[in-house]
């Protein structure tokens, strides 16, 4: 009976130890790798600020009626544009999108990184490549749509969920863009 | 993608066939493979999932938002939920023997081989990644469960029909096996985009 | 056995995954690019190796029954840490893996070379083990990788290079980088491996 008591004892304490030692050695990881990963992803946020506002040098964050725009600065303090952030529901779930709009509320770019979807590979996922955002750049309303929806921008073959849902996004971002900025100009 | 603000039979229909845990995710597939060689085990392993997926994610969502949530133990969460799992297996299995020897002959065998069965994981750590509720949670689990189960008996079912069926000397065995199940993954593949899911 | 065998038996005699028929789920859910695949490949070999070395390292003060959920929380450990720096280091790889990462915890090659293996050998060939398994396994998994990216996408990326591309005037079969491809040339490849064998011998 004694021996028994003695053995669970043990084997309480060999657990209690390496779960210990476990748990220490997670924290650690965690707190040095937290650290890493929210700095990516607020320099993953900055660089897709500069790829669509080229020109600008200095951002500010603006709340209008609870949406949240970014405008753009150059080095003359001169505004170059703003920036406003759609999230559209995909193919597999939602694309977030962000769009740089020009002074005359035409589309300077558009960017999508691989880890703003989680489209098909192959071929949702080409929504993330130029030769296809490249066709906004300069468009603005209607013309933001699919060529099938009678707007100019040609759909990614055999992905024509995904690239209406990232086109219409545009598009509906586009008219709320101009809704709650374009008078305030 | 699994969300909160999905009906429930969305989330069902998702979880059976859309996006079938098997045949498109990718999981739980060495019990696939491993036990579907007849009907009769098929089934009983389908229930011994069902019953122990349930348990376990409703347990490890419990521990999540209870304890590890309020505690900022998030890091501890795989090592938890791998534990939680294993205990309950062990757990179920001493209770079925004792209470319910009907029950634990139909499915005691293959309580054992779930711990390892990676969907029982997979499912409680995607209910958080999804940011479920509990009740939502709960349908979802179950749904999945039923589609592994389904997977599971429509695949034994075709292997028996393979086992009789002359097939060259070397497709014999696992080759034949997977070459089926890409044709079964091929029509649930079908069922995408059902319903805008 | 040599410590040679013993390095080797997981690359060819006992790989896991085409002979043994184990850790089938990272192998086809991660294959879809040749890159997925050597960053789960390396994942696991890393847990494999390190796990392997602590089990054999306190095998001798683990006491018999109590040894699986010993080997499940130091495996788990290695499997976080493995986690939080792959999110570090590079997220769209991280992103790519999903919820396959944590799961490595039940990769059945894990847990089953801790339980055949370095539980009762000494560190130096229980990372010899290590080795060799994670190698067979990193090997399969980047093979069927490749194997699907080719014929799918056209392309082989391996640490985010892009090694090969067939250019636009390649029509990708896109069913090889669908959940159905990996099911058909994982088929296939066991079949190969098979002939392989035979013909040595």
């Amino acid at each position: 009976m004694l021996n028994i008591a003695k053995d669970a004892l043990k084997m309480g304490l060999v657990l209690l130890v390496i779960c210990v030692i476990a748990a220490g050695a997670l924290a650690y990881v965690y707190s040095v790798t937290q650290v890493i990963i929210d700095k990516n992803e607020l320099e993953a946020e900055k660089k897709k600020r500069q790829d669509v506002l080229t020109a600008a040098v200095r951002f500010e964050e603006k709340d209008v009626e609870g949406k949240k725009y970014v405008t753009g600065y150059d080095t003359e303090n001169k505004i170059v544009g703003s920036i406003y952030k759609t999230a559209p529901k995909g193919y597999s779930g939602p694309i977030k999108i962000t769009v740089g709009v020009a002074p005359d509320n035409s589309v300077t770019a558009v960017v999508i990184t691989k880890l703003d979807q989680t489209e098909t590979p192959g071929l949702g996922t080409n929504v993330t490549k130029p030769k296809f955002l490249g066709q906004f750049k300069g468009k603005k309303g209607n013309e933001l749509k699919l060529k099938k929806d009678s707007g100019t921008i040609d759909a990614i073959t055999a992905a024509t969920i995904s690239s209406r849902a990232v086109s219409n996004g545009i598009k509906n971002g586009w008219e709320q863009y101009i809704k709650d900025m374009g008078e305030k100009k | 993608m699994i969300s909160n603000d999905m009906t429930w039979y969305m989330i069902i229909l998702s979880a059976l066939l859309i996006n079938n845990i098997v045949l498109i995710r990718f999981l739980a597939l060495c019990s696939f493979f491993g036990v579907s060689n007849k009907l009769e085990t098929s089934i009983g392993m389908g229930m011994a999932v069902i019953f122990v997926m349930a348990i376990a994610s409703s347990a490890s969502w419990i521990l999540w938002t209870y304890l590890l949530l309020p505690l900022k133990l998030e890091f501890l969460r795989t090592a938890t939920f791998i534990l939680v799992i294993a205990a309950l297996v062990q757990l179920i299995e001493m209770y079925l023997r004792k209470a319910m020897p009907a029950l634990y002959q139909a499915m005691g065998i293959y309580l054992p081989l779930i711990t390892t069965n990676c969907a029982v994981l997979a499912v409680a750590l995607l209910i958080i990644d999804y940011n479920l509720g509990f009740l939502n949670s709960l349908i979802y689990t179950i749904a999945v469960a039923v589609g592994y189960t389904l997977a599971i008996i429509l695949f034994a079912g075709i292997r028996e029909r393979i086992n009789i069926a002359p097939i060259p000397e070397f497709l014999k065995g696992y080759p034949i096996i997977f070459i089926t199940a890409s044709l079964m993954s091929m029509a649930f593949l079908g069922f995408s985009h059902l319903f805008g899911l | 056995m040599n410590r040679w065998q013993v390095f080797t038996n997981g690359i060819l005699k006992e790989n896991p995954v085409l002979i043994l028929v184990i850790g089938l789920c990272p192998t086809l859910a991660v294959s879809g690019s040749a890159n997925d695949a050597f960053g789960m490949g390396l994942a696991a070999t890393f847990v494999l190796i390190a796990s392997n070395i602590l089990i054999s390292a306190v095998r001798k003060w683990t006491p018999d029954q109590i040894r699986i959920p010993i080997f499940i929380i130091i495996i788990s450990t290695f499997v976080t840490i493995v986690d939080y720096t792959m999110h570090a280091a590079d997220p769209v790889l991280y992103a790519n893996l999903g919820v396959f990462v944590p799961l490595i915890v039940v990769n059945c090659i894990i847990l089953g070379r801790a339980e055949a293996f370095a539980y009762k050998n000494d560190v130096f060939s229980s990372i010899l083990d290590g080795i060799g398994m994670g190698i067979g396994f990193t090997l399969t998994v980047t093979t069927l990788g490749a194997v699907r990216e080719i014929i799918g996408n056209g392309t082989v990326t391996l640490l985010n290079y892009e090694l090969l591309n067939l250019g636009e005037g390649f029509k990708p079969a896109l069913i090889f980088i669908l959940p159905p491809g990996a099911f058909l040339v994982m088929g296939f490849l066991m079949a190969f491996n098979r002939l392989l064998i035979k013909r040595k011998g």
